[in-house]
Protein backbone atom coordinates (compact mmCIF):
# COMPACT_ATOMS: atom_id res chain seq x y z
CA UNK A 1 0.00 0.00 0.00
CA UNK A 2 2.80 2.86 1.09
CA UNK A 3 4.90 1.67 -2.15
CA UNK A 4 2.15 1.90 -4.41
CA UNK A 5 0.57 5.67 -2.71
CA UNK A 6 4.20 6.70 -2.65
CA UNK A 7 4.71 5.70 -6.47
CA UNK A 8 1.17 7.11 -8.08
CA UNK A 9 -0.60 9.27 -5.27
CA UNK A 10 -3.43 7.35 -2.85
CA UNK A 11 -5.94 9.16 -5.09
CA UNK A 12 -4.58 6.55 -8.48
CA UNK A 13 -4.04 3.66 -6.15
CA UNK A 14 -6.52 0.87 -6.57
CA UNK A 15 -6.75 -2.42 -4.69
CA UNK A 16 -5.93 -4.64 -7.47
CA UNK A 17 -2.25 -2.97 -7.77
CA UNK A 18 -2.04 -3.23 -3.93
CA UNK A 19 -2.73 -6.91 -3.76
CA UNK A 20 -1.01 -6.96 -6.89
CA UNK A 21 2.09 -5.95 -5.42
CA UNK A 22 1.86 -7.54 -1.98
CA UNK A 23 1.64 -10.92 -3.78
CA UNK A 24 -2.10 -11.45 -2.08
CA UNK A 25 -5.24 -12.90 -2.78
CA UNK A 26 -7.93 -10.38 -3.19
CA UNK A 27 -10.17 -12.39 -0.97
CA UNK A 28 -7.36 -12.01 1.92
CA UNK A 29 -7.55 -8.52 0.72
CA UNK A 30 -11.30 -8.14 1.55
CA UNK A 31 -11.14 -10.20 4.86
CA UNK A 32 -9.02 -7.78 6.18
CA UNK A 33 -9.96 -4.22 4.80
CA UNK A 34 -13.50 -2.98 3.72
CA UNK A 35 -11.70 -0.77 1.37
CA UNK A 36 -8.78 0.97 -0.30
CA UNK A 37 -9.32 3.99 2.59
CA UNK A 38 -9.11 1.33 5.76
CA UNK A 39 -6.22 -0.01 4.30
CA UNK A 40 -4.77 3.15 3.84
CA UNK A 41 -5.74 4.18 7.54
CA UNK A 42 -4.18 0.72 8.98
CA UNK A 43 -1.10 1.25 6.72
CA UNK A 44 -0.66 4.62 8.69
CA UNK A 45 -1.42 3.50 11.89
CA UNK A 46 1.19 0.30 11.53
CA UNK A 47 3.90 2.97 10.98
CA UNK A 48 3.29 5.03 13.63
CA UNK A 49 3.57 2.15 15.98
CA UNK A 50 6.93 1.48 14.71
CA UNK A 51 8.38 5.06 14.51
CA UNK A 52 7.06 5.28 18.11
CA UNK A 53 9.15 1.97 18.45
CA UNK A 54 12.59 3.03 17.40
CA UNK A 55 12.08 6.41 19.49
CA UNK A 56 11.32 4.37 22.26
CA UNK A 57 14.72 1.76 21.30
CA UNK A 58 16.67 4.86 21.50
CA UNK A 59 15.68 6.38 24.44
CA UNK A 60 18.33 5.06 27.62
CA UNK A 61 18.37 5.98 31.13
CA UNK A 62 22.06 6.78 30.91
CA UNK A 63 21.02 9.72 29.05
CA UNK A 64 19.64 12.75 29.67
CA UNK A 65 16.11 13.75 28.68
CA UNK A 66 17.03 15.68 26.40
CA UNK A 67 19.62 13.68 24.70
CA UNK A 68 17.38 11.02 24.62
CA UNK A 69 14.42 12.73 23.01
CA UNK A 70 17.15 14.15 20.11
CA UNK A 71 18.20 10.23 19.74
CA UNK A 72 15.01 9.01 19.26
CA UNK A 73 13.73 11.91 16.58
CA UNK A 74 17.06 10.78 15.06
CA UNK A 75 15.94 7.40 15.01
CA UNK A 76 12.42 7.78 13.19
CA UNK A 77 14.18 10.20 10.51
CA UNK A 78 16.69 7.44 9.99
CA UNK A 79 13.94 4.84 9.42
CA UNK A 80 11.56 7.21 7.38
CA UNK A 81 14.64 7.72 5.47
CA UNK A 82 15.14 3.93 4.99
CA UNK A 83 11.52 3.23 4.34
CA UNK A 84 10.65 6.56 2.51
CA UNK A 85 7.20 5.27 1.79
CA UNK A 86 6.62 5.55 5.24
CA UNK A 87 7.28 9.11 5.72
CA UNK A 88 5.27 9.69 2.34
CA UNK A 89 2.16 7.96 4.13
CA UNK A 90 2.67 9.25 7.46
CA UNK A 91 3.03 13.34 5.80
CA UNK A 92 1.87 13.21 2.10
CA UNK A 93 -0.55 11.07 1.45
CA UNK A 94 -3.26 12.03 4.22
CA UNK A 95 -3.38 15.39 2.44
CA UNK A 96 -4.44 13.51 -0.60
CA UNK A 97 -7.15 11.53 1.27
CA UNK A 98 -10.51 12.21 1.63
CA UNK A 99 -11.70 13.76 4.49
CA UNK A 100 -11.69 10.84 6.94
CA UNK A 101 -7.81 10.18 5.98
CA UNK A 102 -7.23 13.85 6.49
CA UNK A 103 -9.04 13.45 10.13
CA UNK A 104 -6.96 10.44 10.74
CA UNK A 105 -3.82 12.79 10.29
CA UNK A 106 -5.08 15.43 12.27
CA UNK A 107 -5.69 12.59 14.82
CA UNK A 108 -2.04 11.57 14.70
CA UNK A 109 -0.81 15.30 15.28
CA UNK A 110 -3.09 15.65 17.99
CA UNK A 111 -1.14 12.45 19.40
CA UNK A 112 1.97 14.47 18.06
CA UNK A 113 0.59 17.30 20.36
CA UNK A 114 0.54 15.41 23.77
CA UNK A 115 4.47 16.05 22.95
CA UNK A 116 3.91 19.53 23.05
CA UNK A 117 1.62 20.03 25.54
CA UNK A 118 4.30 19.03 27.59
CA UNK A 119 6.65 21.70 26.76
CA UNK A 120 3.78 24.21 26.60
CA UNK A 121 4.26 24.00 31.02
CA UNK A 122 8.03 25.58 30.02
CA UNK A 123 6.52 28.07 27.57
CA UNK A 124 8.17 31.63 28.36
CA UNK A 125 4.23 33.50 26.71
CA UNK A 126 1.99 30.85 27.82
CA UNK A 127 -0.59 30.94 27.32
CA UNK A 128 0.42 30.82 23.23
CA UNK A 129 -2.28 31.14 20.94
CA UNK A 130 -5.03 28.48 20.18
CA UNK A 131 -3.04 27.47 17.03
CA UNK A 132 0.39 27.34 17.98
CA UNK A 133 1.05 23.95 19.12
CA UNK A 134 -0.50 22.94 15.29
CA UNK A 135 1.31 25.39 13.27
CA UNK A 136 4.66 24.13 14.82
CA UNK A 137 3.97 20.43 14.04
CA UNK A 138 2.58 21.94 10.61
CA UNK A 139 5.85 23.37 10.29
CA UNK A 140 8.03 20.11 11.07
CA UNK A 141 5.93 18.26 8.75
CA UNK A 142 6.70 20.64 6.06
CA UNK A 143 10.29 19.74 6.21
CA UNK A 144 9.48 16.03 6.15
CA UNK A 145 6.62 16.67 3.05
CA UNK A 146 9.06 18.58 1.05
CA UNK A 147 11.64 16.33 1.16
CA UNK A 148 9.84 12.86 0.59
CA UNK A 149 7.78 15.03 -2.15
CA UNK A 150 10.99 15.93 -4.10
CA UNK A 151 12.64 12.06 -3.77
CA UNK A 152 14.93 13.12 -1.42
CA UNK A 153 14.27 11.06 2.18
CA UNK A 154 17.50 9.40 2.54
CA UNK A 155 18.06 13.14 3.15
CA UNK A 156 15.26 12.95 6.59
CA UNK A 157 18.52 12.87 8.83
CA UNK A 158 19.74 15.98 7.92
CA UNK A 159 16.80 17.32 8.86
CA UNK A 160 17.23 16.96 13.15
CA UNK A 161 18.70 20.23 13.61
CA UNK A 162 15.77 22.40 11.82
CA UNK A 163 13.36 19.90 13.18
CA UNK A 164 14.63 20.40 16.84
CA UNK A 165 14.73 23.97 16.33
CA UNK A 166 11.29 24.00 15.53
CA UNK A 167 9.64 21.61 17.79
CA UNK A 168 11.23 23.74 20.83
CA UNK A 169 11.07 27.21 19.46
CA UNK A 170 7.71 28.47 20.63
CA UNK A 171 8.15 27.27 24.21
CA UNK A 172 11.71 28.63 25.17
CA UNK A 173 14.00 31.34 25.06
CA UNK A 174 15.87 31.64 21.88
CA UNK A 175 19.34 31.14 23.25
CA UNK A 176 17.99 28.07 24.74
CA UNK A 177 16.26 26.65 21.45
CA UNK A 178 20.01 26.94 19.95
CA UNK A 179 21.56 25.47 22.01
CA UNK A 180 19.35 22.39 21.54
CA UNK A 181 19.61 22.57 17.91
CA UNK A 182 23.60 22.78 18.57
CA UNK A 183 23.52 19.62 20.26
CA UNK A 184 21.51 17.96 17.53
CA UNK A 185 24.26 19.25 15.44
CA UNK A 186 26.74 17.48 17.18
CA UNK A 187 24.48 14.45 17.14
CA UNK A 188 24.27 14.26 13.29
CA UNK A 189 27.72 14.60 13.03
CA UNK A 190 28.36 11.63 15.57
CA UNK A 191 26.17 9.61 13.86
CA UNK A 192 27.87 10.68 10.21
CA UNK B 1 -5.08 47.22 -11.39
CA UNK B 2 -8.98 46.15 -10.98
CA UNK B 3 -10.61 42.74 -11.14
CA UNK B 4 -13.10 42.59 -14.04
CA UNK B 5 -15.93 40.21 -14.58
CA UNK B 6 -13.84 38.29 -17.19
CA UNK B 7 -11.27 37.80 -14.80
CA UNK B 8 -13.53 36.70 -12.15
CA UNK B 9 -15.20 34.06 -14.49
CA UNK B 10 -11.95 32.84 -15.49
CA UNK B 11 -10.68 32.51 -12.10
CA UNK B 12 -13.72 30.27 -11.18
CA UNK B 13 -13.25 28.37 -14.08
CA UNK B 14 -9.78 27.42 -13.13
CA UNK B 15 -10.54 26.51 -9.76
CA UNK B 16 -13.72 24.46 -10.91
CA UNK B 17 -10.74 22.89 -13.11
CA UNK B 18 -8.17 22.14 -10.21
CA UNK B 19 -11.63 20.80 -8.17
CA UNK B 20 -13.14 18.55 -10.65
CA UNK B 21 -9.68 16.98 -10.85
CA UNK B 22 -9.54 16.17 -7.43
CA UNK B 23 -13.01 14.53 -7.53
CA UNK B 24 -12.02 12.66 -10.77
CA UNK B 25 -8.76 11.52 -9.47
CA UNK B 26 -7.47 13.11 -12.12
CA UNK B 27 -3.30 12.23 -12.48
CA UNK B 28 -3.48 12.62 -16.04
CA UNK B 29 -4.65 16.12 -16.41
CA UNK B 30 -2.35 16.85 -13.87
CA UNK B 31 0.32 15.94 -15.27
CA UNK B 32 -0.71 17.28 -18.32
CA UNK B 33 -0.25 20.98 -18.59
CA UNK B 34 -3.44 22.11 -18.30
CA UNK B 35 -4.14 21.81 -14.68
CA UNK B 36 -0.48 22.90 -13.90
CA UNK B 37 -1.05 26.13 -15.95
CA UNK B 38 -4.72 26.88 -14.25
CA UNK B 39 -2.84 26.52 -10.36
CA UNK B 40 0.08 28.80 -11.63
CA UNK B 41 -2.73 31.62 -13.05
CA UNK B 42 -4.49 31.13 -9.85
CA UNK B 43 -1.02 31.71 -7.76
CA UNK B 44 0.75 33.98 -9.74
CA UNK B 45 -1.93 36.49 -8.57
CA UNK B 46 -2.13 35.46 -4.73
CA UNK B 47 2.15 36.10 -4.94
CA UNK B 48 2.31 39.47 -7.01
CA UNK B 49 -0.37 41.11 -4.15
CA UNK B 50 1.76 39.59 -1.35
CA UNK B 51 4.73 41.01 -2.69
CA UNK B 52 3.13 43.92 -3.07
CA UNK B 53 1.67 44.01 0.43
CA UNK B 54 5.35 42.78 1.49
CA UNK B 55 6.66 46.29 0.70
CA UNK B 56 4.81 47.97 2.96
CA UNK B 57 6.04 48.79 6.23
CA UNK B 58 9.34 50.33 7.85
CA UNK B 59 10.39 47.00 9.33
CA UNK B 60 10.87 42.98 8.18
CA UNK B 61 8.09 42.30 11.26
CA UNK B 62 5.51 44.94 9.85
CA UNK B 63 6.15 44.03 5.93
CA UNK B 64 5.53 40.27 6.65
CA UNK B 65 2.22 41.19 8.84
CA UNK B 66 1.20 43.37 5.72
CA UNK B 67 1.72 40.69 3.21
CA UNK B 68 -0.08 38.11 5.64
CA UNK B 69 -2.73 40.44 6.35
CA UNK B 70 -3.34 40.77 2.41
CA UNK B 71 -2.86 37.18 1.51
CA UNK B 72 -5.45 35.70 4.07
CA UNK B 73 -7.66 38.36 3.06
CA UNK B 74 -7.71 37.48 -0.60
CA UNK B 75 -7.85 33.53 0.12
CA UNK B 76 -11.15 34.74 2.75
CA UNK B 77 -12.28 36.56 -0.60
CA UNK B 78 -12.98 33.87 -2.85
CA UNK B 79 -13.14 30.28 -0.74
CA UNK B 80 -13.39 28.01 -4.02
CA UNK B 81 -10.48 29.59 -5.23
CA UNK B 82 -8.65 29.10 -1.36
CA UNK B 83 -10.08 25.33 -1.58
CA UNK B 84 -8.60 24.84 -5.22
CA UNK B 85 -5.50 26.20 -4.47
CA UNK B 86 -4.88 25.19 -0.63
CA UNK B 87 -6.52 21.90 -0.37
CA UNK B 88 -7.75 20.70 -3.84
CA UNK B 89 -4.47 20.32 -6.02
CA UNK B 90 -2.42 18.65 -3.36
CA UNK B 91 -4.52 16.12 -3.33
CA UNK B 92 -4.76 14.79 -6.86
CA UNK B 93 -1.51 12.86 -6.43
CA UNK B 94 2.62 13.23 -6.80
CA UNK B 95 2.52 15.47 -9.66
CA UNK B 96 -0.18 17.81 -8.04
CA UNK B 97 1.97 18.12 -5.20
CA UNK B 98 5.10 19.38 -6.68
CA UNK B 99 2.87 21.88 -8.09
CA UNK B 100 1.86 22.78 -4.71
CA UNK B 101 5.03 22.68 -3.14
CA UNK B 102 6.44 24.93 -5.77
CA UNK B 103 3.97 27.40 -4.60
CA UNK B 104 4.22 27.00 -1.19
CA UNK B 105 8.54 27.39 -1.70
CA UNK B 106 7.81 31.11 -3.74
CA UNK B 107 7.07 32.54 -0.34
CA UNK B 108 11.11 31.72 0.71
CA UNK B 109 12.35 35.15 -0.31
CA UNK B 110 9.57 37.36 1.61
CA UNK B 111 10.82 35.47 4.84
CA UNK B 112 14.40 35.05 4.07
CA UNK B 113 15.11 38.78 5.26
CA UNK B 114 13.87 38.22 9.15
CA UNK B 115 17.55 36.74 9.21
CA UNK B 116 19.15 39.57 9.14
CA UNK B 117 16.47 41.42 11.52
CA UNK B 118 16.93 37.99 14.15
CA UNK B 119 19.39 38.32 16.88
CA UNK B 120 20.58 34.42 15.89
CA UNK B 121 21.44 35.47 12.58
CA UNK B 122 23.51 32.57 11.42
CA UNK B 123 22.99 30.42 14.09
CA UNK B 124 19.54 30.24 12.57
CA UNK B 125 18.58 26.46 11.26
CA UNK B 126 19.25 26.12 7.27
CA UNK B 127 15.17 25.64 6.84
CA UNK B 128 13.56 28.00 8.98
CA UNK B 129 11.69 29.67 6.03
CA UNK B 130 10.13 26.55 5.37
CA UNK B 131 9.22 26.21 9.36
CA UNK B 132 7.83 29.39 9.20
CA UNK B 133 5.92 28.85 5.87
CA UNK B 134 4.56 24.94 7.11
CA UNK B 135 3.19 26.67 10.40
CA UNK B 136 0.84 29.45 8.67
CA UNK B 137 -0.05 26.32 5.89
CA UNK B 138 -1.17 24.04 8.03
CA UNK B 139 -3.26 26.32 9.97
CA UNK B 140 -4.60 28.14 6.54
CA UNK B 141 -5.48 24.28 5.54
CA UNK B 142 -7.38 23.10 8.57
CA UNK B 143 -9.37 26.24 8.07
CA UNK B 144 -10.04 25.59 5.16
CA UNK B 145 -11.00 21.93 5.42
CA UNK B 146 -13.17 23.04 8.49
CA UNK B 147 -15.14 25.41 6.30
CA UNK B 148 -14.01 28.81 7.96
CA UNK B 149 -12.04 29.99 4.78
CA UNK B 150 -14.39 33.77 5.49
CA UNK B 151 -12.81 33.73 9.00
CA UNK B 152 -9.20 33.60 7.90
CA UNK B 153 -8.34 36.98 8.66
CA UNK B 154 -8.91 36.59 12.68
CA UNK B 155 -5.97 34.63 12.46
CA UNK B 156 -4.07 36.99 11.31
CA UNK B 157 -2.44 37.38 15.26
CA UNK B 158 -2.27 33.66 16.02
CA UNK B 159 -0.78 32.94 11.98
CA UNK B 160 1.69 36.10 12.51
CA UNK B 161 3.24 34.28 16.03
CA UNK B 162 3.79 31.25 14.19
CA UNK B 163 5.67 32.79 10.89
CA UNK B 164 7.91 35.37 13.26
CA UNK B 165 8.65 33.10 16.06
CA UNK B 166 11.24 30.98 14.62
CA UNK B 167 13.02 34.45 13.47
CA UNK B 168 12.32 36.11 16.68
CA UNK B 169 12.00 33.51 19.70
CA UNK B 170 8.43 33.95 21.03
CA UNK B 171 8.89 36.91 23.20
CA UNK B 172 9.60 39.34 20.50
CA UNK B 173 6.59 37.88 18.07
CA UNK B 174 3.95 37.42 21.37
CA UNK B 175 4.65 41.52 21.54
CA UNK B 176 4.00 42.18 17.83
CA UNK B 177 0.98 39.65 17.90
CA UNK B 178 -0.91 41.84 20.20
CA UNK B 179 0.47 44.46 18.21
CA UNK B 180 -1.58 43.07 15.61
CA UNK B 181 -4.97 41.63 16.93
CA UNK B 182 -5.07 45.21 19.23
CA UNK B 183 -5.99 43.02 22.24
CA UNK B 184 -5.48 40.15 24.01
CA UNK B 185 -4.76 37.12 21.47
CA UNK B 186 -7.14 33.83 21.19
CA UNK B 187 -5.19 31.46 23.38
CA UNK B 188 -6.54 28.47 24.38
CA UNK B 189 -5.65 25.23 26.69
CA UNK B 190 -2.64 22.51 25.95
CA UNK B 191 -3.69 20.37 22.26
CA UNK B 192 -6.44 22.91 21.77
CA UNK B 193 -6.90 24.21 17.87
CA UNK B 194 -4.63 20.90 16.96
Amino acid sequence: MTATCAERGYAETTVEEVVGRAGVPPAAFAENFDNKEACALAAIDLIVAESIGVASAAYSPDLSESESILRGVMAILELWAARPSFADMACVQPRQMPQRGYDAYALGAQAMALIADRLQAYSLTAPLPETAVRATLGGIAMLIRREVASGRAERLPRLLPDIIYGALAPFLRQEEVLRYTQLARELQLEGG
Amino acid sequence: MGTTVRDERERAADAARVEQAERESGQELVEGEILCGAYERLTVGLLEKTAQRCDRGAEWPQRIRSGLEGLLGELAAEPEVARAVMRSLPAVGPAGYRCYMGFLEAFVPFLAAGRDFSEAQQELPAEVEMLAIGAAETVVVAEIAAGRTRQLPSLLPAILFSVLMPFLGPEKAMVLMRDASGGPPRTGQPGAGV
